[in-house]
């Protein structure tokens, strides 16, 4: 069985059911809704964004439905991203939004790990190449900074 | 007003603060001190998170290590988790002071390139008050502790 889905920008998106349904969300709606062929209109979500999330879900379609963790040490860990994963993640904050709005939790553990593996031990400037950041700091802003941070930066 | 902030593809200003906390708690505290040096986007989002980082540890003397050479006379003779504590907001305070009179002074004074420096100390009392600058880049103007970080400091004991 297939569902339609549609994105904010009226593109279609055939889909199986079991595929759409890593989205918890789209799975509620499919329950509320019980058997139609009516689409499901997704206004948060672009074209563009959805491809993504459906990559992702058909990926994943199988795994088992993630329960939630245990977690004995308070601090995270990020270094457990599968390698699939990681080579799909082109991580932007829309396909968060989007993971977090149709509630695919995994998607959104994954996004928020890619973004602080990403962050981790670089330096600023590097950190802003990975993110297509411009430095709006002033070189006397970012010199006193720089010595404000001192006391981080000592570790 | 601020200078508007430059676009970025990755805004954390655009995520849920629940999302954002879920990225922190992944980040080392020297993570998120590298990630305030970013852009004024970041900054404004990691510097709360670094004082979060502090008031939520509970700080024991000689604990965080790294800082016992560098013990300033205004924390003479308290644990190093207080040290540290104080020194970030110090810090927290004399940045966002110092950003914030960096603002004003380009309203003020749109025309003035630059900045004067160390050369400028004997007129700095004129020169800040031509440009309506609240505090200067050097820490030459003692901090004073507001009761906010004194009450931290206090809990962090």
């Amino acid at each position: 069985m297939t569902v339609i889905l549609v994105s904010s920008d009226n593109q279609d998106f055939k889909v199986d059911k079991e595929v759409a349904e890593r989205s918890i969300l789209i799975k509620n709606m499919l329950e509320d809704v019980g058997e139609s062929d009516s689409p499901i209109p997704l206004p948060n979500v672009t074209a563009a964004v959805l491809t993504k999330v459906i990559e992702y879900c058909e990926h994943h379609r199988n795994d088992p439905v993630q329960v939630p963790e245990e977690t004995d040490d308070p601090r995270k860990r990020s270094n457990d991203i599968e390698e699939w994963d990681m080579k799909f993640m082109q991580v932007d904050h829309e396909i968060i939004l989007a993971a977090n709005y149709l509630d695919i939790k995994p998607l959104l553990d994954v996004g928020c790990k890619t973004v602080a593996n990403i962050i981790k031990g670089k330096t600023p400037e590097e950190i802003r190449k990975a993110f297509n950041i411009v430095n709006d700091f002033t070189p006397e802003e970012e010199a006193q900074i720089k010595k404000e941070n001192e006391w981080a930066e000592d570790r | 007003m601020r200078r508007p902030v430059s676009p970025a593809s990755l805004s954390f200003h655009h995520l849920p603060q629940e999302i954002q906390d879920m990225i922190f708690v992944l980040l080392s505290r020297h993570d998120a001190a590298v990630c305030a040096l970013v852009c004024q986007a970041w900054f404004e989002v990691f510097v709360p998170v670094l004082l979060d980082s502090f008031s939520m540890s509970s700080p024991s003397p000689g604990v965080s290590g790294g800082f016992g050479n560098d013990v300033d006379s205004a924390a003479g003779g308290e644990g190093g988790g207080t040290l540290e504590v104080r020194r970030i907001l110090d810090a927290y305070q004399r940045m966002t002071g110092w950003l914030l009179a960096q603002g004003r002074k380009e309203e003020d004074d749109t025309a003035q390139q630059g900045f004067q420096y160390k050369d400028d100390n004997i007129n700095l009392g004129s020169i800040m008050s031509s440009r309506g600058l609240m505090q200067a880049p050097e820490p030459i103007i003692p901090v004073v502790l507001s009761p906010t970080v004194e009450q931290v400091l206090r809990n962090s004991d």
